[in-house]
């Protein structure tokens, strides 16, 4: 899942990049708001005390342009007035410095978990079972060891069940954007998927991309 | 040189202060009595002494008429008979002993005395007035020199003389002073009994419509009491009197200097705690950072970064110290630039190596000039922003042992 933190203290910046990065998240980071130039993730991070203007002001924006994406701010104002002001701005969350990272893993997981309209932690697909918290798969009652970048793959599809996928839509969520990335990563990635789960589960469209289907 | 004491500016102060230390409501209703009692005590004895005076005018006015009536009523019998009493006696009755009279004829033969009088004149008697005499107490009958004050049996009398118009007879009439006294003072305590009665009325009077007339300083003292202890909303001006709008403006200055002085407070320490969260948060995460190392080369620079972090904190919290201490000791220097100049500060400490000493009056910075010009640059700019003299500000910073052009 991919992650945008607008963070512009640089250790603090790092150590939560890596952090999540240890959680098997994508993680985009940019110091100020005119670093942002892509909104297309799954959750923002968001630090208000930004050098070129308040990130009260940012997500003011991006919800006057009714852009949904979900946002946890991520701040040292404590005040109770803070926490109020940063949620009726559209913030989802409001998370207070020094903050824990798994308590932040979490946020975002409930975050995610909201913005997909999902009642808990599982994404259930016939006989295929995800834990998002665990990161396990269940297929037909047997436990299946998926790397880190095939399940997200998996997630990724399932979360968009019906919709054609393209290789590029799929890279974007499995690696940062300065990350170089050999041409047929995500193939081996669904090959890799096919042979451990079932080959009619992920099917490729020609010149589009790939989808898992909706059940009927 | 012993200090001079006065008595009367020591009485005059201690009064002051007594009445300072009155309700506004007992201030008033003290003043306002005091000077309605006054007042009316110095109006009640002008009255008095006014009215004593026009009371002994009209009894004096009085006598003369009766001495005129019996001149004008008997002359003509006295014309006629030279035997002294045989005219009735008139003065019977409850008068007797108030009014007594006597008739002489010119050449000072008494021709008639009333009851309770000897046959010795009241007045000496005297000769004729001339014509000019006569004249002038027909124009001015009340004249004072037709009155005088006699004993007439251990009894003092007010007395007075006419002459009949061919200057043949004269009546000598005279009234009880005691008795003129008495009904005067009893008309007088009559008049100050009534007023005397109205006092109490007036004071009633005075004391409701004081209070009515403070009802909306009670009012607006109300509106203050009820308003919660961090409500600093200003107090609303309307239905204030007019005399009241200075002070509730006042009151509405203070409100809004105290909201100004909280608010410039919280965001300091609101800046304050955001420095020293911001690396504290970062320590605690390269920690967990450390902990789920994928490599030894994430957990060794994890560790470097938990150092620094460390470092950093430590370095923070003695410049926050400095700039508390600085806070603390200076803030006469104009608390709102203080604390601009705090807040520019926590933010270049975050941004810059510079440290902060207190050593000097109020900073004097520990660096090369080149970052000090830096940093002066920096504040200028900021200081542009917060509309400070940029030249108060390159005065805070500056390389040691130089100054500032």
């Amino acid at each position: 899942m991919r992650v945008l933190l607008v963070e512009d203290d640089a250790l603090l910046a790092k150590a939560t990049r890596i952090g999540l990065e240890q959680a098997h998240f994508v993680v985009d980071h940019v110091s100020c708001r005119r670093q942002v130039a892509s909104y297309d993730y799954v959750v923002m991070l968001l630090d208000l005390g930004l050098p070129d203007g308040d990130g009260l002001g940012l997500l003011q924006q991006l919800r006057q342009q009714k852009n949904p994406l979900p946002i946890i701010i991520l701040t040292a104002r404590d005040q109770v007035q803070d926490r109020i002001q940063g949620l009726q701005a559209g913030a989802d969350d409001f998370v207070i410095k020094p903050y824990d990272l798994h308590e932040v893993v979490a946020r975002i997981g409930a975050v995610t978990r909201r913005a997909s309209g999902r009642a808990d932690q599982h994404i259930q697909h016939g006989e295929l079972s995800l834990n998002l918290d665990a990161k396990t798969v269940d297929y037909r009652r047997q436990q299946i060891n998926l790397t880190s970048r095939e399940f997200h793959v998996l997630r990724f599809l399932l979360d968009h069940r019906g919709q054609i996928l393209t290789r590029q839509q799929i890279e974007d969520a499995l690696y940062p954007y300065a990350d170089e990335i050999s041409s047929n990563s995500v193939e081996v990635h669904i090959h890799h998927l096919r042979k451990k789960l079932d080959k009619t589960l992920i099917r490729t469209v020609h010149a589009m991309g790939y989808t898992i289907d909706r059940l009927p | 040189m012993k200090p001079t004491h006065h008595k009367g500016s020591d009485a005059s102060t201690e009064q002051s202060s007594w009445l300072n230390r009155r309700s506004l409501n007992q201030r008033l209703l003290i003043l306002l009595l005091s000077a309605t009692v006054a007042v009316w005590t110095v109006s009640s004895i002008s009255i008095y002494w006014t009215v004593k005076h026009e009371a002994q005018e009209i009894f004096d006015q009085a006598l003369a008429e009766t001495a005129h009536a019996l001149l004008s009523l008997h002359v003509g019998q006295f014309q006629q008979h030279d035997e002294i009493n045989s005219l009735p006696d008139i003065t019977h009755g409850q008068h007797s002993q108030r009014i007594v009279f006597q008739i002489w004829r010119h050449d000072g033969q008494l021709l008639y005395r009333s009851t309770g009088i000897s046959s010795e004149p009241i007045i000496p008697l005297a000769a004729p007035p001339d014509d000019e005499a006569q004249d002038r107490l027909e124009e001015h009958p009340d004249s004072d020199d037709a009155y005088a004050r006699v004993n007439i049996n251990r009894e003092v009398y007010r007395s007075f003389v006419a002459w009949d118009q061919d200057r043949q007879f004269q009546v000598q009439i005279a009234e009880r002073d005691d008795i003129r006294q008495q009904i005067f003072d009893e008309t007088a305590a009559h008049l100050l009994n009534i007023a005397l009665l109205f006092l109490p009325i007036l004071a009633l009077l005075i004391m409701t419509l004081v209070k009515i007339s403070l009802r909306p300083l009670q009012q607006l003292t109300e509106r203050i009491d009820t308003q919660a202890i961090d409500d600093l909303q200003p107090i609303q001006p309307q239905q204030t009197p007019h005399e009241l709008r200075p002070m509730v403006d006042a009151l509405n200055q203070l409100l809004y200097k105290i909201n100004q002085s909280f608010e410039r407070e919280r965001r300091f320490t609101a800046n304050a705690a955001h420095e020293l969260r911001t690396p504290l948060a970062a320590i605690r995460l390269h920690t967990q950072v450390l902990q789920g190392a994928r490599n030894s080369d994430e957990a060794a620079e994890a560790a470097l970064d938990i150092q620094h972090g460390v470092d950093r904190s430590t370095r923070l919290i003695e410049q926050l110290l400095v700039l508390w201490q600085d806070l603390i000791h200076n803030i006469p220097w104009s608390s709102n630039n203080a604390l601009i100049w705090h807040s520019i500060s926590l933010k270049l400490l975050r941004n810059t190596s510079i440290s902060l000493s207190n050593n000097t009056s109020p900073y004097s910075a520990i660096h090369p000039a080149p970052k000090c010009r830096e940093i002066q640059t920096r504040l200028r700019s900021y200081c542009a922003i917060c509309w400070i003299m940029p030249s108060v500000m390159a005065a805070k910073i500056r390389p040691s042992g130089s100054t500032v052009g």
